[in-house]
């Protein structure tokens, strides 16, 4: 590790093979942005595996009343986990590693700004992870050895305090969490720094592609909220280990307090992982419309209104607590307004498909059904945000059915569409079009059949996280189909992963450019090389390579 | 001649470093900004034990000793750009030790809360959000006095020169950033809350 | 000796150079944090590894930049120069017709649309007037349906008093009746141009239709009991009665054109004559 100033060689370079412990070596040791954004994103789907295999057995448990398939405290395990590693380990991860790979290259920069932080700050998301986990095997709970945490995902105090929470569970949730927050920090730094000081020559803040201004209102974001949540979970922390009284109601402290804490952290956080969503939708959707995305400006926009306003919001996630009539007002009225950029958003997707020669390619399929999934999952949020209707509806099934609809129909299908869009890029084959449809169609129905029948649940009084109910409330048959709708989902996922693996046995090798497509990341190799350019672009528009194929008709003359 | 990782658009007076620096300032205030609004929250709510008026005297010399740091941190700066490394090292030798001057008036006088006044951060609510308040801005102190002393080590060592002074410059921004906060503190935790 | 001033940017470039610093730092903090659910020996151990992994980064960073020299890739292996796509890209007009660019070049003025609710309006009254006049023996109780909307905030329930003329349900009755002729007026001249194909059948057939079948579904919810009251058929009559005048008033007026049809010189603001139709 002695620094020098000469250059180095690669290692790789002096010999003829590189063996399986080289090439280990090349990619722990890596700073290369592409390399980096491909271990986050690997890592990523790794964990959605482990997340989705906690949310099939809580389907088997609540597939029929007053089933015994699992025991009441390991449910609680089972929904802590899944939502926690859902959230900060498959969201976080995938959005900071498309973004890593991808914002150099569509900017023309040859590396993001600080390549060991980037390096720092995966192996700090990946040690939080494995911190997480190492809870079955390692925490002394109430229970006896081995036991996750079971306080939720937003870990209410003062169920997390340690008079209710007894042994290390909670705890191996709060450093797993702190640990991979770092993680998400050092991303954000980096990518804002990256997007302001490194676009190549002629790239204006107002031709960055829609996928780096969305990255960039994202970190900023990220910025915002995750060190929120370190200093709640540090001060839980302290009350934990020190005694501190932040949130013990018997020293007088406040545990709402916690939850105005928590979701101040955690409504930007849900916005910091759609927002991305949207980020990859703007560049495949008007690729295979073949048409330019309608209302750049506006989108850009819109983008910055909801991170403002996504600020101001968070106590909808709080009406149940008893804020009072003034609050209620603000963050119901707050919550409304947010709908507006965002509706702006859909409308100009639609108005790009609107005259486009529609491709329906892979990529495609999981973007169209991204707009109406979205829609319905915006409007099931607009009806929450009454806090009347809120009260009725709070903490019941409804409100899973509709951040599912978000994460799942919005953010999912839209990571789906970006892995079969950029796949080829990354590694310069292409992903089976015949499996993708199979990918496509099954997780549709099994989304549908699982989430949609959930919002049903939930109107007709179902509480969430409860173990099992009784067989009288009418809502087996409910039950049943979105248990049902799982193992699709698990069958699609299932296809995708072979896809995957499928498209290393069998390649079928892609050029350049296989969409036809017009950022800048498109005319480099398929995987670019180390440097991403040889000689750093220049661009006189929003769609550089479009101007270079059609010179007579380039975009500077009419943006 | 090292080939640049990318040319920028245009001469950079927002480079690499300040962009970065500014970012993580940002979010380091939002932490902060937690702990702020929790002392806030918490003021007068305090059942028992030691009250903020009862134990709490307004901390002029660590005042005096961490907003005089941040004038001879710019001074140093300033000396450096000039090729100055004489005055450089001057000045940052002084920057380190007010600095330290800060944190131990700040460990005296935690010294006298705990033992004199049996104040601790499970007493009350007051101890609570005080020690986690105090003690993170000093720990960003501790991280800052760091730096600087790095950075005193290579002025002195003649390693860090003229063309250094931008990067110098960062760390002094991350010192000019802990003064602000301990103005916010001050006024949170010695007048606010008194 | 410095080999890259040898090197010209068509052979390679310097990048940052690989390195475990950062992980061995990571490790080190993780550690370190772990020992609060572990032992206290792991303070030691992972504050062991964040220091060295602390030291190598600096020393990756200072006094010069670590970095490696990666060979630029074998021309075969490079991506091939973007060259120009062969034909043209065609470019869609303004006004030339088609599904693919539908825009609203001309549309009917707001004073349209209120000629039409008035007109379509009176012509419902007359209508509900004489059916009710000839099946009831009295011009009123159809006319009064409409206070159904409105008695309900007033506390009041349908009954008898509906067949017959009462001043207070009659002036209910008209205000309901007035407001939303005019406002559909309104919907219908912003709406009508937008809809492909026949303008009277979308306005005069389909949107009475559509918000009949609405009003239908929501009126138990909204008033029980009220549906009883209301003869439907009647009722859909009176829509397309509606529909159709107001439809008929408006698809006769004066257009106006919208600004995107304007040259440019028009649209930023000067003060032109515009003249013929040309696109």
């Amino acid at each position: 590790m002695s620094a020098s100033t000469e250059t180095r060689v690669p290692e790789a370079a002096k010999r003829t093979t590189a063996g399986w412990s080289q090439s280990l070596h090349d990619w722990v040791t890596t700073v290369d942005h592409k390399r980096l954004g491909i271990l986050y994103i690997a890592a990523g789907f790794f964990f959605l595996v482990i997340g989705g295999v906690e949310a099939i057995l809580m389907r088997a448990q609540l597939a029929v009343p007053a089933n015994t398939l699992l025991e009441p405290q390991e449910f609680n395990r089972l929904f802590t986990m899944h939502g926690t590693t859902m959230v900060f380990l498959v969201g976080m991860p995938i959005i900071t590693g498309f973004g890593n790979y991808l914002i150099p290259l569509m900017i023309g920069a040859r590396d993001m700004a600080f390549p060991r932080l980037n390096a720092w700050g995966f192996w700090m998301f990946l040690l939080g992870g494995i911190v997480l986990y190492m809870s079955y095997f390692a925490s002394m709970g109430l229970y006896g050895a081995g036991t996750a945490p079971d306080v939720g995902w937003f870990a209410y105090a003062p169920l997390a305090g340690k008079a209710f929470s007894r042994g290390n569970a909670t705890d191996y949730w709060i450093l797993g969490i702190l640990i991979s927050g770092f993680g998400s920090v050092s991303g954000a730094i980096n990518m804002v720094t990256t997007t302001l000081t490194m676009r190549c020559p002629g790239m204006k803040m107002n031709r960055l592609p829609l996928f780096v201004w969305m990255m960039l209102v994202v970190s900023f974001l990220i910025l915002l909220a995750l060190p929120v949540l370190t200093g709640a979970q540090v001060m839980l922390l302290f009350d934990r280990f020190m005694g501190a009284h932040f949130f013990d109601t018997q020293a007088g402290g406040d545990a709402v307090l916690w939850q105005h804490f928590f979701w101040f952290f955690g409504h930007p956080e849900v916005y910091i992982l759609m927002i991305p969503g949207f980020a990859y939708a703007s560049e495949i959707i008007p690729v295979f419309s073949r048409k330019v995305i309608f209302g750049y400006s506006f989108m850009v926009a819109a983008t910055i209104a909801i991170g403002l306003v996504a600020v101001g919001v968070w106590a909808h996630h709080m009406f149940t607590v008893g804020l009072g009539k003034g609050l209620s007002v603000w963050f119901a009225v707050m919550t409304m307004i947010v709908g507006i950029p965002t509706g702006i958003k859909l409308f100009n997707w639609i108005a790009t498909l609107y005259g486009g020669k529609i491709l329906l390619r892979t990529p495609m399929l999981f973007c169209i059904g991204f707009i109406g999934q979205f829609l319905v999952a915006g409007l099931s949020g607009i009806l929450l945000s009454g806090a009347p209707l809120n009260w009725q509806l709070s903490d019941s099934y409804f409100v899973v059915a509709h951040f599912h609809y978000v994460l799942i129909g919005g953010l999912v299908f839209t990571i789906f569409g970006a892995c079969y869009y950029w796949f080829p890029k990354m590694t310069g084959r292409m992903l089976s079009e015949r499996l993708g449809r199979w990918h496509f169609w099954l997780f549709f129905v099994g989304f549908h059949l699982t989430f949609t029948t959930m919002h049903v649940q939930g109107v007709l009084g179902m509480p969430r996280r409860i173990y099992t109910y009784p067989a009288e409330r009418g809502w087996e048959v409910w039950n049943a189909i979105s248990s049902s709708g799982a193992i699709l989902q698990a069958l699609g996922v299932a296809v995708f992963l072979f896809a995957l693996v499928q498209a290393f046995r069998r390649p079928q090798w892609a050029g350049p450019d296989p969409w036809n497509a017009w950022t800048l990341e498109w005319s480099t190799s398929s995987p670019p090389p180390a440097y991403n350019f040889l000689t750093i672009p220049e661009v006189r528009s929003r769609r550089p390579l479009w101007d270079l194929k059609h010179p007579d008709d380039p975009d500077w003359e009419h943006e | 001649m090292t080939q640049p990782l990318a040319l920028p658009m245009e001469p950079a007076t927002w480079n690499r470093g300040r962009v970065g620096m500014a970012c993580l300032i940002f979010g380091e205030s939002t932490f902060f900004s937690v702990f702020v609004v929790a002392y806030l929250f918490y003021i007068g709510k305090s059942a028992s034990g030691p009250q903020p008026s009862d134990v709490l005297e307004f901390p002029v010399f660590a005042t005096v000793c961490l907003l005089s740091s941040s004038a001879t941190a710019g001074l140093a700066v300033k000396a450096l750009t000039q090729s100055n490394t004489v005055r450089a090292g001057l000045a940052l030798a002084l920057t380190v030790g007010l600095g330290a001057g800060f944190l131990g008036a700040t460990a005296n006088e935690w010294f006298g809360l705990i033992y004199g006044h049996g104040l601790t951060i499970g007493t009350n609510l007051f101890g609570t959000t005080f020690y986690s308040l105090v003690g993170f801005h000093a720990a960003h102190v501790g991280l800052g006095l760091l730096m600087l002393t790095l950075v005193l080590g290579g002025v002195l060592g003649g390693k860090v020169g003229a063309g250094d002074s931008e990067r110098v410059e960062m760390v002094t921004w991350y010192w000019h950033f802990v003064d602000a906060v301990w103005i916010v503190v001050l006024t949170t935790v010695y007048v606010v809350g008194v | 000796m410095d080999s890259e001033a040898l090197a010209s940017p068509a052979e390679g470039l310097s990048l940052p150079a690989p390195t475990s610093a950062p992980l061995y730092l990571a490790v080190g903090l993780a550690l370190m944090l772990v020992s609060l659910v572990t032992s206290v020996l792991f303070v030691w151990a992972g504050g062991g590894l964040a220091l060295w992994g602390a030291v190598g980064w600096w020393r990756e960073m200072f006094p010069e930049e670590a970095k490696e020299f990666v060979p630029a890739q074998a021309e075969s292996e490079r991506a091939p120069e973007i060259v120009p796509v062969p034909g043209h890209v065609r470019n869609l007009v303004v006004g030339e017709g088609g599904h693919r660019v539908r825009l609203p070049l001309e549309y009917h003025p707001y004073s349209a649309g209120l000629k039409g609710g008035i007109a379509g309006g009176l012509a419902m009254a007359l209508v509900a007037g004489v059916h009710g006049w000839l099946t009831q023996g009295s011009a009123w109780h159809v006319f009064n349906g409409f206070a159904l909307i409105v008695l309900p905030f007033f506390g009041v329930a349908p009954g008898p008093e509906l067949a017959g003329f009462h001043a207070g349900i009659a002036l209910s009755a008209a205000v309901v009746h007035v407001v939303l002729s005019l406002l559909i007026g309104l919907v219908y001249a912003s709406v009508l141009p937008m809809l492909p194909g026949h303008p009277r059948l979308w306005g005069g057939i389909v949107a009475p239709l559509v918000w009949t079948g609405a009003g239908f579904v929501s009126i138990e919810l909204v008033e029980p009991g009220a549906a009883e009251s209301i003869q439907w058929t009647v009722f859909i009559v009176l829509q397309i009665v509606f529909g159709m005048t107001a439809g008929e008033v408006i698809s006769r007026s004066e257009r106006v054109k919208t600004l995107q049809s304007f040259p440019l010189v028009a649209r930023a603001g000067f003060e032109v004559d515009i003249e013929g139709d040309e696109l």
